[in-house]
């Protein structure tokens, strides 16, 4: 192995090992600030110690000189600590915290083949020694960074507020993600687990050979048999030639005597082969079920490898807090709960910056400052909790302070201001709603900007990057007491366990997480409040809707209203829950849940697609919006073309004569067409508009509506007016023949040259 | 040649000339700055053209494969799975303000990627045609400016119109066109 590639290997277990420290560090310090009984300070200071020798250890193997010296210096100043001739007070720990910032630096820098600038380690150094000999700080302590080469935007905003909060992350937020991104730290026994798998799968291999061994063997018996039967087939022969022409001959018993031995052989041959037949089909039984198995624990497997613990996320959290409340002036606790619960590391990714921005929220926005906490009679300390909880599929993450708390009013006011909404419908936006708002971009309702929040910037992003993830935020709060962010995303990304059901010709799919309840309903049958449908279910009301009608779709089943009941589908999402009437139910399946592509950024009601087993495609209900979704309301232009298809074998027979009806509706139905028949232009005409047909034959002469006003009217109508139409009539003379043809029928025929085929092929030519 | 075809049929001369041009190696223009190579394609009755830089597919819709979206606007005509893919389809006749039509009995669909120059992003996309597109060449100087007729909003999508009254459309725009981002639900 050459020098090159024995550095990039060290690089390789460097960096997470530096990042590791780091953390140990920061929580470590943070922890010493805060101040802990005597045990358990000296323990923890006795890990940060450690930290900081390895790190310095580490970064001298691998020759990062920025690392070890400032490591060092930590070394120094954390051992003054342990000999308690310096204590870690808020002052000493602020200006040990930016050393990890800059051992971050450092390693960026040497990745990029540079060196932190000299005068910047030298003034840090300078300050880290300046801890143990009291000295004040060097300084301009920021002057250094703004006159480094900012490739990290959030460094300068220490010095100077910077607009954009994306931008707002700490030091501390940048180089963390790239190491999430980087690698991933698998546990072994997740790895166990997957060399466990492998060992199946080895057995699995052992028994598919058994069964093609077994099935040769068949093969072999088979052949053996073959050759058997061809030595006596020639026998056969000439004992059937023995019985030609109507005579027998006499024939020994010598000469059948092969034959009886043949099929002596043949039944024990076949008494073999059924045997060794069964054995092989419980062995491909037996087989499938173990490779069933087999990947599904595979899948499940390799899915959790995919899967970090929350910790690496919120393990910044504290420092980041700590420091923003230091710069506010405010004092915040942390609370972090959950952080051991594994999350699909793409799903960390995403939920990241959201997450971010909303404790930093809390932090700056929520939290009020300690006079005013004071006053109002809560402690001095502000709480920040952040709490993650697994449930079924999904993980739910609360961010929660005891702050202030939003006020809809002025969230109301900011957003009426800024044009997002219009007076009238800001008084109707009942509580919910109004706290909605905060969700939209530029709403805030902070009277003084701030660089980190307050812009009212932030909150729309961690919108779309939850929407993004197929997930919800809700936001409570109470004036006054505080504010609850509730984040619910799913754990995994990969797969989804889904219902399916097919809805007015499509095929959709619900999570089996959201589904409460299967049923049959007869909708005549449930209750009707308030003009709205519902069943009782479960201890309580549930509203009764159609799926079809709640997408926009047509509804086919209301129009068979004979009683009978339809399959329905109670779902539920977070606390609100509603029944579906849907078409058919296909059962349930674990499918690969994909995104809509460009340009569906977001649309209503679906939160993506998946692919089943025949390639088709079915489309994933984002079952939060149908919620919420308002029962029949028809999505303007969702009603596809596709459903106004006429059916073209779908003729519309009009004419007043009983008779004359029967005698063409047998004709047409003879020759495959679907007949419906009025008595009427009227009765026709809605007909018409309930179910367009592919053509219509109608008579001329008819009470209310004859044939002539029936086609005017067919053609005056926008949708129908390519509707092709063959008036059939008695009327022979010239001028019923121009009529008919000036209101737009497409072919006029005599009834007296009546005759099938002239209807047919008329027929035939206008349908095409 | 000539001598060769004078004691042949009508039919061999006409396969004998087929197959010269057959054997022709492709007169292969570079596409300079003043021609471009388009596949022209229709959609309700109009024609619409597409840098073929842009195609990376053509292809008859996949019925079993496509389909129709709830709560979006019309000119998504739906989703379609191309070997495990999903990609949107999208009519550019619904979009310039066609109504629309049923799904025509040779529906093609043109897998379409963008290279993210010019703001537009990387993207692959489905576009409708209702029968087999072609490929053809057009030179800059036959556009023409699109008829006063012709709504604001499409002329900023399109480069320009040809004397068959093809318009060829300026893709990155179109996809990058706010009308054509659905966000719902906000």
């Amino acid at each position: 192995m050459d020098r090159e590639e024995l550095t990039r290997r060290l690089m390789a277990t460097f960096r997470p090992e530096v990042e590791e420290h780091l953390t140990t560090l920061s929580t470590g310090l943070l922890a010493l600030e805060e101040g802990a009984t005597d045990q358990l300070r000296e323990q923890i200071l006795a890990e940060t110690f450690r930290a900081a020798h390895s790190l310095k250890g580490a970064a001298r193997g691998v020759g990062v000189r920025d690392i070890e010296s400032i490591a060092h210096a930590l070394e120094d100043v954390l051992s003054a600590m342990k000999y308690a001739t310096l204590l870690p007070s808020p002052e000493v720990v602020d200006r040990l915290l930016p050393a990890l910032d800059m051992m971050r630096e450092a390693m960026a820098a040497h990745l990029g083949g540079e060196r932190l600038p000299a005068d910047q380690l030298a003034s840090l150094l300078a300050s880290l020694a300046g801890t143990i000999d009291g000295s004040a700080p060097p300084e301009p302590a920021s002057a250094p960074r703004s006159e480094k080469p900012a490739e990290e935007p959030a460094e300068e905003q220490r010095a100077s507020p910077e607009p954009a909060p994306e931008a707002s992350e700490t030091p501390a937020a940048s180089p963390a993600t790239t190491a999430l991104g980087d690698t991933i730290r698998v546990s072994t026994a997740k790895l166990d687990a997957l060399m466990a798998d492998t060992g199946e799968l080895l057995a699995a291999r052992m028994r598919s050979e058994k069964q093609l061994a077994e099935l040769r063997e068949l093969q072999q018996r088979l052949t053996r048999w073959s050759k058997s039967w061809r030595s006596v087939s020639g026998q056969l022969g000439s004992l059937r030639r023995a019985d030609k022409g109507g005579r027998s001959r006499a024939i020994s018993v010598r000469d059948v005597l092969p034959l009886i031995d043949f099929l002596a052989l043949n039944e024990a041959s076949l008494r073999t082969m059924a045997g060794g037949m069964s054995s092989l089909v419980a062995l491909a039984a037996s087989n499938l079920q173990g490779l069933t198995q087999l990947a599904d624990t595979l899948q499940d497997d390799v899915r959790l490898l995919r899967m970090v613990p929350a910790s690496s996320l919120v393990s910044r959290y504290p420092r980041m807090v700590r420091d923003l409340a230091r710069e506010r002036g405010k004092e915040v606790a942390l609370r972090l709960e959950g952080g051991e619960i594994e999350i699909d590391r793409l799903v960390l990714e995403t939920i990241a910056d959201p997450l971010t921005h909303l404790l930093r929220n809390a932090a700056d926005h929520g939290i009020e400052s300690p006079a005013r906490r004071e006053a109002s009679g809560k402690p001095r300390r502000g709480l920040v909790t952040v709490r993650i909880v697994q449930g079924g599929g999904t993980i739910v993450i609360e961010v929660s302070d005891d702050g202030a708390g939003i006020d809809s009013d002025a969230v109301r006011r900011c957003a009426l201001a800024r044009g997002l909404v219009t007076p009238e419908s800001a008084g109707q936006l009942g509580e919910l709603q109004a706290r909605q708002l905060i969700f939209r971009s530029g709403v805030s309702t902070a009277s003084a900007v701030t660089d980190l929040s307050g812009r009212g910037v932030g909150l729309d992003v961690v919108r779309e990057n939850i929407d993004q993830l197929h997930g919800r935020i809700d936001v409570a709060t109470t004036p006054g007491r505080g504010t609850i962010f509730t984040l619910t995303v799913p754990l995994t990304l990969a797969t989804a366990h889904v219902l399916l059901a097919e809805v007015a010709g499509r095929i959709v799919a619900v999570p089996t997480t959201t589904v409460e309840r299967i049923l049959r309903v007869n909708p005549r049958e449930a209750h009707s409040i308030d003009g709205q449908y519902a069943l009782h279910l479960g201890g309580g009301p549930v509203a009764l809707l159609s799926l079809a009608q709640t997408l926009g779709l047509p509804d086919s089943g209301s129009k068979t209203d004979n009683g009978s009941k339809r399959p329905t589908i109670a779902l539920g999402s977070a606390d609100r829950r509603r029944a579906f009437m849907v078409d058919s139910l296909l059962g349930t399946q674990e499918v690969v849940v994909k995104s809509l592509g460009w340009p569906l950024r977001r649309v209503r009601n679906v939160a993506g697609c998946c692919i089943l087993g025949g390639g088709e495609v079915g489309i994933v209900l984002n079952v939060a919006d149908l919620m919420e979704a308002s029962p029949g309301e028809l999505v303007t232009g969702a009603v596809a073309p596709e459903e106004q298809r006429a059916d073209k074998r779908r003729i519309l027979l009009v004419d007043d004569s009983i008779t004359t009806r029967t005698l063409e509706r047998n004709i047409l139905e003879n020759a495959g067409y679907l007949v419906v028949a009025a008595a009427d232009g009227e009765e026709a005409w809605s007909l018409i508009r309930g179910e367009r047909p592919g053509i219509v034959v109608t008579d001329v002469a008819m009470p209310r509506l004859d044939g002539v006003g029936l086609t005017r009217r067919i053609r005056a109508d926008t949708a129908l007016k390519d509707l092709p139409v063959v008036l059939v009539t008695s009327l022979a003379s010239q001028e019923d023949r121009l009529r008919g043809l000036e209101a737009g029928a497409d072919a006029y025929i005599t009834k007296g040259t009546f005759d099938q085929h002239e209807l047919l092929a008329t027929l035939e030519r206008l349908l095409g | 040649m000539a001598e060769i075809t004078q004691g042949l049929t009508n039919e061999e001369r006409i396969l004998a000339e087929r197959s010269r041009a057959l054997a022709r190696p492709p007169h292969v223009e570079a596409d300079g700055e003043h021609t471009h190579s388009l596949v022209a394609f229709a959609v309700g009755g109009e024609r619409y053209g597409i840098e073929i830089g842009f195609v990376q597919e053509i292809q008859p819709l996949p019925r079993k494969a496509f389909c129709r979206l709830p709560c979006v606007p019309l000119f998504v005509a739906g989703i379609v799975n191309i070997r495990g893919r999903i990609h949107t389809v999208i009519d550019v006749g619904v979009y310039f303000g066609l109504a629309p039509r049923p799904l025509a009995e040779a529906a093609h669909v043109l897998l379409i990627r963008t290279s993210g120059n010019g703001g537009a992003p990387v993207c692959e996309v489905g576009i409708l045609a209702d029968e087999r597109p072609e490929t053809l060449r057009i030179e800059r100087d036959d556009l023409r400016p699109p008829p006063e007729t012709v709504a604001e909003k499409v002329r900023g999508l399109i480069h320009g119109v040809s004397e068959e009254m093809m318009a060829f459309l300026d893709l990155e725009k179109l996809l990058m066109d706010p009308g054509m981002i659905v966000r719902d639900g906000e």
